[in-house]
This record gives C-alpha cells, structure tokens and sequence, in this order.
C-alpha cells in the first residue's frame, strides 16, 4: 500500500492505515521534534499530540502527492512545537540593531555527521535555536517568522545571526578537541 | 552545484536512517496511545450532564424548602396576631376610643336597669358627692398621665386596627370591652391553677379538697367518683 491509498483509508477511519502511516512517517517527524525540543521526552508528547491532529483533521485534508501529506504533517508538527515552546519559554527578545549577515558555514558542516550536527543545534539557546530551524532548515521568511514568533523582524535577523556566530564557535571548539583527540 | 555541497547536512538532518539514536524505539506502544486518545470516549460530556442534573436537583429541593417554611411563617402570623404596646398622651386620643366611648354611652343609656343597679346607683351617689373634691383632684392627675394602649399588629387579612384602651378608671362608669374587641384572651395561671400544679392529687385528698358523692343520690352508680369541690356542680 503506497500513502495515496494509506491516507484515504485512514480518512475512512480505518486504525489498520492510521497504524501504517505512523510507522511510515513517525520517524522523520521525531527528528523535526527533536530539533526543536532538546529533551526526548517532550518531543514524544509532542509527536503524539502531532499524530493525534493529524488523523482528527484527515477528513478536511486534500490529497495532492506523498509531499502534500509529508508537508502537511511536518507543518503539524512544527506548530506543536513552537505551541509548547510558547509555554514553556517566551519569545519576548529585546529587538536590537540590524547586524551585518554572517555566512554560514555550510562547508564546515558538511563534514560533521548528522547526529553532531543535530547536537549542535539542540545546543543552542531556544531563541536562536527555533529561529535558526525557521528560516535555515524550513526556509521560512524573516516576515513569517516574526509572525509565527510574535516578534520584530529585525530581532529575528539577529537572533539568526547570534545563532551562526554560536555554531562557528562550536564547530571551532569541535575542531580544536578532534585536532587535539587526532595529535593524542 | 555549491548550493546543493553546502545543503547536504540539511538533507542529511531530514534522513531517519542517519539518526540511530533518535529513532523511536517502541513505535506500537505510541501507537496505542493515539489510538486510545482518538477513540476515547467521550466521558467527560456525560460527567457535565451528570453535574449538571445533580445542581437543579438540589437547587429545586432548596426552593421548595424555603417557599413551604415561608407558607409554614405566614400561617402561625394569622392565627396569633400579636399585640403592640405604645403609650399615647391623652390629649392625642383618636377618634376611635371617642367613638367606643359614645358606643358606651348608647349601650348603657339603652339597656334596662334593673333594680338592684338602679338601687346602688342612688346609694353611690351621696357618697361620690362627699369625695368630689378629693376625686377631682385625682382624676386630673390621671388624665395627665399617658395611657397604655394594647394596638393589634396589623396583617393582611385584617386591615382595621383594633384598639383597646386600658384607660384609668372613668369618672362615672367602668368601660365597656368585648371580647370581640379584645380577641382570644390569653391564658394567665389563676390562684386554683397555680395550686393545682404545685401540689398532686394526694394532698388534695388529704385536705378533702377531693371527696366523695353521698351514696345513694340519683346520679351514683356504684362507682367511685371524685370530684373538686371547687367544681361548679
């Protein structure tokens, strides 16, 4: 069963196709929790309330491809997140001067594995953290991000910026202790 | 083509396959719980229902409380109106008791004398001749004293006040009051009553306030009688 045929069943209400598309999608959905949410723990809830909107709102969803449903249920979930993020922590930056655009240093994360990757940006503050997943990751726009976030658009430049100055930090310390662990 | 070098982590960051840490490690145990949290029932409306039927419930029991000891009120009102002691000076007497005064004095000029009261009338007279001064000058103290009037409350069945004036003697007649006037009388222990109460039935023996009917009268049927000698027959 492909997910066109999946979603339809479980539109009907079927628990047997509700259980598939789970299995199918729960996976890449935990990673986009995860890099939000630092703890494991919180992103599971997270997950699960995902999931549980997901199938309560099928019947209203339009099928358009395996990306429409994948889109659709990452948006979900990416909802929840920012939701319990909002609960737990504000959102409320001081909104400072509009600092000039750091690069990112996409060479030097190429050469990192997914997981040191992740954990280097789980690492960050959550300002900067949810910003940086926002406009790097998601490709989510400064204007949609102040909106999502309810904050200035100029603050999220900045905490964009503050984020990819953090990671270079970080990638020059990982740096440093791998030359070190390599001269060992 | 250096877009695509330098968005390889993103894509790495997206792939399950590359996390083994992060994947899920018992899937059916969260699928059970979605599962029990979209088919749960819906309890919580029926427990609102259930609530909310046990507040009218109660709030119903509490008003047909409150409306039958209100009735309860009302009825003990009616039956024994109290009464309303105010002292009034004389010189603001109202019209009533100058209307029950001339009622007197129709009644008495209306009914027969009879001989005996037509008798002490002329006995008294010479006597109240004698003492005309004294008695004036004691009446004129007593009409400068404020008099006691008993006013009946009033309710919503009578909306007359009954007045009744324990006014100081008069100078030539008792007041005449009837007992519709004055209502049901209230009971007051008498001197008998009293006695009774205080001592029983032996002692009332003993002091042969008690005794027994002569034999062998019409009325005596071979049964022990007792009766108070205080008693009418």
């Amino acid at each position: 069963m492909d997910i066109s045929e999946l979603t339809r069943e479980a539109k009907k209400g079927s628990a047997a196709a509700q259980k598939c598309l789970f299995d199918l999608l729960s996976d890449k959905m935990m990673l986009v929790c995860r890099r939000y949410v630092k703890s494991y723990e919180d992103s599971e809830e997270i997950l699960l309330d995902g999931f549980y909107k997901f199938f309560k709102n099928l019947s209203s969803f339009n099928y358009h491809g395996e990306a429409s449903v994948y889109a659709w249920l990452k948006k979900i979930m990416i909802n929840e997140c920012l939701m319990f993020l909002r609960s737990k922590h504000s959102f409320i930056i001081a909104t400072e001067q509009q600092p000039e655009e750091i690069p990112l240093p996409g060479d030097a994360l190429n050469k990192l594995s997914a997981s040191e990757i992740l954990n280097l940006i789980i690492e960050l503050p959550v300002g900067y953290r949810t910003v940086f997943n926002l406009h790097v990751i998601e490709g989510f726009t400064h204007k949609e991000i102040s909106r999502m976030l309810n904050i200035a658009e100029g603050t999220s430049k900045s905490q964009l910026n503050k984020a990819k100055l953090l990671l270079q930090k970080n990638l020059i310390k990982n740096d440093n202790e791998y030359a070190r662990q390599q001269s060992k | 083509m250096q877009d695509n070098s330098q968005n390889n982590w993103k894509i790495l960051l997206e792939d399950p396959q590359c996390f083994q840490d992060e994947i899920l490690n018992d899937k059916n145990e969260l699928w059970e719980r979605i599962h029990h949290k979209l088919h749960k029932k819906p309890q919580h409306k029926v427990l609102t229902w259930y609530w909310m039927a046990a507040c009218l419930l109660i709030i119903t029991i509490a008003l047909v409380a409150v409306f039958t000891t209100n009735e309860k009120k009302d009825y003990k009102v009616v039956s024994s109106p109290a009464f309303v002691k105010t002292l009034k000076p004389v010189g603001i007497e109202n019209s009533s008791i100058a209307t029950q005064k001339k009622r007197e004095n129709i009644l008495s000029q209306s009914t027969p004398k009879s001989h005996t009261a037509g008798s002490i009338e002329k006995n008294n007279l010479p006597e109240l001749k004698k003492s005309a001064d004294s008695k004036n000058i004691i009446d004129s103290i007593i009409s400068q004293l404020p008099q006691l009037v008993i006013t009946a409350a009033a309710t919503a069945n009578d909306s007359a006040l009954n007045t009744m004036v324990m006014a100081p003697p008069s100078k030539k007649k008792l007041r005449v009051v009837h007992l519709n006037e004055i209502g049901q009388p209230v009971e007051e222990p008498t001197v008998n009553n009293r006695f009774a109460e205080k001592h029983g039935i032996g002692w009332r023996i003993i002091n042969a306030e008690i005794y027994n009917p002569v034999y062998g009268s019409s009325t005596n049927n071979g049964l022990l009688l007792i009766k108070p000698r205080t008693s009418s027959n």
